[in-house]
């Protein structure tokens, strides 16, 4: 008992300082692996050792899925790198013309299917300096275009490949289970993000602006002349995974081939692209891959046998296993999701999931989509996003306005997901 | 260079290179469309001359069709007036309008700068009330595979014909503008 108190205290400690800034996640993740196992008295060599095990089995154990996200990010870096990304953002735009309302929809389409393959910070600048000042020529309150760009990114984030990797080899869960409750979910993400965007139009209006030089400068934006089928390339790794049920790296290597080939480079070219983008994108996905070690430590700490032992009494009695119970429980404490709490699977959410996992308190496809459903809180309004700051800072208003303007929205999704998680699961 | 300093083709132009529909257009289709939007702009401001409208006092008149407000604080974007069309309101930012004849070395008319503004974004409540948006009034073609063929305005030809429809009124606005000038 006094063993799980300390867990918990240590949770909250590490908790806090996460809360407050004072600790990255990337370095309280791994000290609360070591803590904990620590605390559960788990020897430091051995076989089953913190040495062997959590440490050293800990940062290869989401091997699969980091090799995943470094293929996405080399795809990510491709698109940008020959201007893939610009262009569909660009087509999206023309398509609308010159009704406000049918380009923001276009480009909200155009930004989800971008977020399938793309990631990273850079993929999410270059495409929001492009976006945005679209969106805000057409006269939409900067909050409302960021949250719309957020609910948009939120769409293709919930089927982004790199991310299902991670899903399945942190919670064991068959690809094919994520697959089936990912679509679900982003299906819900899609529609909520719809009647955002018609909510949002309605309050808005239309407006007819004198606006200076420097918004929306499309000069700036048309460079490359990108071949119509290259823009395809996107939606080629997420065709191979569920039409042709191919694995995921396999697929994004597709993507890759079908991106050189239908941009018409030279040889020379072509190789150029393929290393730099290499490079490039590796150095994109090294905070999350260090990140990945650390939630691979925590889940090897959280699967060893004397912590679930320790962990079991408490969890049994924390952790709901009726459907009721199950879907008030993760409906109602979704937004301790947000500031990198404890049903965030980035975060000490993986923790927890892979406690209730190794515990059997609920079924594992259960356990992994009620996290996926509540870590769409945190995907699209977390104010500790790097990806929200930054777009709250483009947009020039406050990160926590844009949590405001989300919130109900996104706890509504997440509460869907979760009853959508019990009907398939529970 | 400011904008109040170029000639109405030049400004037109800038306008429609800042257009998202701009690379679609051929040179000789550019000067088409932007001297069909000036056409348009000057058209209505001699319909506005002839019902009265005098461009030294414009407020009167466009209060009989509009709400006007002056906003001391900055908008949310760049920008210095907006025509808000659920409302009929034209709202002008004065603080970013003082911005704009920053760098003229001249004693500006505050009141004839703000007629320049109130004048454009009444163009704009003629487009959504009488005329209709003449950025729908030319479309070209954005899209075509075999029988589909998707066309769309440029949302830059109502804004060149707003430019039109105050220069008619005002001539070269550094000029006009200029208090020494009278």
């Amino acid at each position: 008992m006094t063993s799980a108190i300390l867990i918990i205290v240590l949770f909250v400690i590490l908790a806090l300082l996460m809360l407050t800034r004072k600790l990255p996640t990337l370095l309280a993740i791994p000290l609360m692996a070591i803590g904990i196992a620590i605390i559960a008295g788990i020897p430091l060599g051995g076989e089953q050792g913190i040495l062997s095990n959590i440490i050293q089995g800990g940062v290869t154990r989401l091997a699969t899925a980091y090799v995943a996200v470094i293929f996405g990010a080399w795809l990510s870096q491709i698109m940008t790198q020959t201007g893939i990304s610009k262009s569909i953002i660009k087509f999206a735009a023309e398509l609308g013309g010159d009704r406000p309302l049918l380009i923001t929809l276009l480009l909200a389409i155009a930004i989800a299917i971008l977020f399938t393959t793309i990631g990273g910070l850079g993929a999410f600048i270059m495409v929001g300096s492009i976006a945005l000042p679209i969106m805000l020529s057409l006269g939409l309150p900067p909050v409302s275009a960021a949250s719309i760009f957020l609910f948009a990114f939120g769409v293709g984030i919930t089927i982004n490949l790199g991310n299902w990797a991670f899903y399945v080899d942190a919670t064991g869960v068959p690809l094919e289970v994520v697959k089936t409750f990912a679509l679900s979910l982003a299906g819900v993400t899609a529609v909520l993000t719809f009647v955002f965007i018609l909510i949002e139009f309605k309050k808005a209006g239309i407006r007819k602006h004198w606006v200076k030089p420097e918004l929306n400068n499309q000069a700036e934006v048309r460079d490359e002349k990108v071949p119509k089928l290259a823009l395809f390339t996107p939606i080629v790794p997420l065709l191979f995974v569920l039409v042709f049920n191919w694995p995921i790296v396999p697929s994004f290597i597709a993507g890759l081939i079908f991106a050189m080939i239908t941009l018409h480079k030279s040889f020379a070219e072509t190789v150029n692209i393929i290393t730099k983008s290499a490079y490039d994108g590796i150095s994109d996905v090294a905070p999350v891959i260090v990140l990945m070690m650390g939630i691979g430590m925590l889940l090897k700490t959280v699967f060893h046998p004397q912590v679930s032992a320790i962990m079991e009494p408490f969890l049994n009695a924390v952790i709901p296993s009726s459907t009721i119970g199950y879907i008030l429980f993760f409906s109602l404490l979704a937004p301790l999701a947000l500031y990198r709490g404890p049903l965030n699977m980035w975060g000490l959410g993986s923790g927890i999931v892979g406690l209730i996992i190794s515990l059997g308190l609920l079924p594992a496809p259960a356990a992994m989509s009620a996290l996926l459903a509540t870590e769409r809180v945190q995907a699209i309004g977390d104010p500790t996003n790097t990806h929200n700051v930054w777009l709250a800072n483009y947009v020039g208003v406050s990160v926590n306005d844009i949590l405001k303007k989300l919130l109900g929205y996104i706890w509504v999704l997440a509460a869907i997901g979760v009853i959508i998680a019990a009907v398939l699961y529970m | 260079m400011n904008e109040l300093e170029l000639s109405l083709k030049e400004l037109a132009t800038n306008l429609l290179k800042r257009d998202i529909l701009y690379s679609r257009l051929t040179h000789t289709k550019q000067a088409e469309l932007i001297d069909f939007a000036i056409s348009i702009g000057r058209k209505q401001a001699r319909k506005c001359l002839a019902s009265g409208l005098n461009p030294e006092q414009p407020e009167l008149y466009l209060k009989k069709y509009c709400q006007l407000e002056f906003k001391k604080h900055p908008p949310q974007i760049p920008i210095y007036s907006e025509f808000e069309v659920k409302n009929n309101k034209i709202i002008l930012y004065l603080s970013e309008i003082e911005e704009i004849v920053q760098g003229l070395e001249i004693t500006v008319d505050k009141k004839r700068l703000i007629n320049l503004f109130l004048l454009h974004e009444f163009f704009h409540f003629l487009e959504y009330n009488s005329i209709g948006p003449v950025s729908r009034m030319r479309k070209i073609t954005v899209f075509k595979f075999l029988f589909l063929e998707i066309k769309r305005g440029l949302f830059s030809l109502s804004e060149i014909a707003a430019h039109a429809f105050v220069r008619e009124f005002s001539g070269d606005p550094v000029v006009y503008i200029n208090a020494n000038a009278k």
